[in-house]
């Protein structure tokens, strides 16, 4: 008994000392590295941008900091255009996205995401002058001007709208007040940021999504350990007012429900 | 001032920055790396033996007979799936390397056919090597003829970079994007990004002019060789 | 020495020299005559290997290159025989990007790789005794055809070749600029200037040749001294050939 009992307690001592041997996790990666590296877009006000001296602002950018701040690491950025930008999970060219990428059944069966960061209602966006189109309803054989790969471009196909493909947010606002595209849905977040600039554009609200939809950081599947940091970092932020602060400053209210 | 010369004036920092910083020195590099690879490939298939000559020849065709777009999409979206990961920059030389090495390569082999053939004989009759007529008779003749040419591609380079904003290089048509983006007046920034591309192509072209009429000072070949 | 023995060249189905043999005595000019395609051009550049036989021997004093179908040319013995001559072309092939003075010297520097203030002093002496010294700086393509054909003989002179190759000189010029070249090509002659010229133009090959090879159809239909061909040419073919020189155009017997 005794024999077998120690013989056990050196194979356990050997694998507890082996494990940490054994291949890397990402967490352990990331610290070693120094840097979580964040894919975003930095052309999506008011969540990422370029402010007016050049730095790369925004409430996604902001909080992605914060995270890589509760990690131990620096954040570093690497920007491009929407519809590639999952993609570069896959190419391991950074390890998370954070820009409101929404949290689909879809993306779960690829990719894991964290909890949820932020809630944002649809808007369905038209000219002022638009009578025909009063719900998403009316979408149906209307050109809608969205980016390919988006919720909300999905969501725009679902209601039969002509899908007219663009890189980006403020593309698509633009073909809708040029007469290119009936409408075009996304984040009332960014609306509002819209009007700030433009408060003269000729633009209006048609309809808003009653349920929230939420986006949450997105990586690769496989690492449970960069998962956890990352959830453990969000609960933190949000427990110690962090996020209160951000929210506030960006959209003058509390953007987690 | 006008809010839109303001808008301009406070643009014009970060786009410049970023002309500096990646448009200009992507299309160097990649101009001086494509003439080195056109240089070669036209070596290749005016000497080389038949199946080297071949391989070049595909290598030309495909490149001339492929939108530029897509090659840079290839290298830097596509390559990813067989495990080749680029930065966007590299990717972008990469793209923009291959791609003046085909058509200069084009441009150079018919330079090099142009000088008369009677050259070569000079050049051997004296005595010379193939690499000593190639470098002290042929080259500097080919070199004036090709200037024109060689240039336009230059300059036409210039402004495909602008390409590379589509592959995530942060250079100047990209920086003019981000901009709109917070902005949201296509109109002012577009046309100030397009402002800045013809200031560097202008001067450009006016510098290759320079060039072209230095060169010219010692008469055409033509009539030397008749 | 210099000799071609028994060469044979074929530009793909064309066999346009067919075991053709010569011999050029030293200093003397040596004129190959004959009527178009019959090969002279062709077998002058043989000495020089610009073009390479098919087989036969080519032989400069010690150095000689034997040639065989389908063997391999070896290019240091090439560029060996090559250095021995110097060659003067139909349409001059002077190097544009060059002054006259430096096509002289470019030669000399690059592939004898003399100093620039010796290759220089030679260059102005050749171009002194061809009478193109006040036009050292020109480019080629400012000067006449036969300025610019004085300065190629001047070129071809510089590393003292064993043997002047001759391909066609006059012909791309009308007689008048002809003239000037002639007066160099003859002083050159009385100075004992080893020449080997092809040429159509029989007054020049009557005027300077001492010696004359008469090829026709890739064969050497009769050789002998300029006097005797021109003057008492034993073939039919060749008195037919030369016929239309007349008894003043010909050598004084």
């Amino acid at each position: 008994m005794k024999r077998i009992n120690f013989l056990l307690a050196i194979g356990l001592a050997q694998l507890a000392l082996a494990a940490p041997v054994l291949a890397q996790s990402a967490l352990e990666q990331i610290e070693e590295a120094g840097a979580l590296r964040i894919g975003t877009e930095g052309t999506y006000a008011p969540f990422t941008y370029h402010d007016s001296t050049g730095a790369l602002v925004g409430f996604d950018v902001e909080i992605g900091r914060e995270i890589a701040e509760r990690l131990g690491v620096e954040a570093e950025f690497v920007e491009g255009p929407w519809d590639g930008l999952i993609a570069g999970i896959d190419a391991n060219r950074y390890d998370v996205v954070i820009n409101q990428v929404g949290i689909n059944p879809e993306r779960q069966a690829k990719y894991d995401f964290s909890e949820p960061y932020i809630a944002s209602k649809a808007a369905l966006v038209v000219r002022e002058d638009n009578e025909d189109i009063q719900s998403f309803e009316d979408l149906e054989g209307k050109r809608a001007a969205q980016t390919l790969t988006s919720n909300y471009g999905k969501m725009a196909q679902e209601y039969g709208a002509e899908v007219v493909p663009t890189e980006g947010f403020d593309q698509s606002i633009a073909l809708v007040l040029q007469g290119r595209a009936d409408a075009t849905i996304n984040d009332s977040l960014s609306f509002y940021d819209f009007r700030k600039q433009q408060p003269d554009a000729e633009l209006k609200i048609a309809a808003t999504q009653a349920d929230a939809d939420f986006s949450g950081v997105l990586l690769a599947k496989g690492k449970p350990d960069l998962l956890q940091a990352i959830n453990e970092a969000l609960a933190e932020i949000k427990e110690d007012g962090t996020y209160s602060e951000i929210s506030e400053k960006y959209f003058g209210e509390d953007v987690s429900q | 001032m006008p809010p839109w010369l303001s808008l301009m004036l406070e643009s014009l920092p970060s786009l410049l920055w970023a002309c500096l910083l990646f448009t200009i020195p992507l299309t160097l590099l990649s101009f001086a790396l494509g003439l080195g690879v056109g240089f070669v490939a036209a070596l290749v298939r005016l000497f080389a033996p038949a199946p080297l000559a071949l391989i070049v020849h595909f290598y030309v065709w495909v490149f001339r007979g492929t939108p530029l777009l897509v090659q840079l999409f290839l290298i830097f979206y596509g390559l990813p799936s067989v495990g080749i990961v680029l930065d966007a920059f590299p990717a972008a030389v990469i793209g923009f390397t291959l791609n003046v090495g085909a058509y200069s390569s084009e441009i150079i082999r018919a330079v090099l056919s142009s000088v008369p053939k009677g050259q070569w004989e000079a050049a051997y009759s004296i005595g010379m090597t193939w690499s000593q007529a190639m470098r002290r008779t042929i080259l500097p003749q080919a070199g004036r003829i090709a200037v024109p040419p060689l240039s336009n591609t230059f300059i036409s380079l210039v402004k495909d970079t602008s390409l590379a904003a589509a592959i995530t290089v942060p250079e100047l048509f990209r920086a003019g994007q981000r901009i709109v983006a917070t902005t949201y007046e296509p109109l002012i920034l577009y046309v100030e990004v397009a402002l800045i591309y013809l200031v560097v192509s202008s001067v450009l072209s006016g510098l290759q002019g320079r060039l072209e009429k230095r060169l010219s000072r010692y008469g055409g070949y033509l009539e030397a060789a008749s | 020495m210099i000799a071609l023995e028994e060469i044979d060249k074929s530009f793909d189905d064309l066999h346009v020299l067919k075991g053709t043999s010569l011999t050029v005595r030293e200093g003397g000019v040596t004129a190959l005559i004959g009527p178009s395609g019959s090969g002279k051009s062709t077998l002058l550049r043989c000495v020089n290997l610009l073009e390479i036989p098919q087989s036969g021997r080519v032989r400069i004093d010690d150095a000689m290159i034997a040639f065989t179908p389908g063997g391999k040319v070896d290019r240091k013995a090439v560029l060996a025989l090559r250095r021995k001559t110097g060659m003067v072309f139909q349409n001059f092939q002077l190097f544009p990007h060059l002054t006259a003075l430096e096509n002289v010297m470019e030669g000399l520097l690059t592939v004898l790789r003399w100093d620039r203030g010796r290759a220089r002093q030679r260059a102005e002496d050749l171009l002194e005794k061809v009478g193109m010294s006040e036009k050292a700086d020109a480019w080629p393509s400012s000067l006449s055809g036969g300025q610019q054909q004085r300065v190629a003989i001047a070129r071809a002179l510089a590393p003292s070749p064993k043997v002047l190759l001759c391909d066609e000189p006059t012909s791309a010029l009308d007689p008048e600029l002809a003239v000037e070249v002639v007066e160099v090509l003859a002083q050159l002659a009385r100075e004992g200037t080893t020449m080997l010229m092809a040429t159509h133009d029989l007054r020049l090959a009557a005027s300077i040749a001492s010696e004359v090879v008469f090829l026709d159809g890739g064969v050497v239909v009769e050789s002998g001294p300029a006097t005797q061909l021109f003057g008492a040419p034993q073939r039919n073919r060749t008195k037919q050939f030369v016929s239309t020189l007349t008894a003043q155009e010909r050598p004084p017997a």
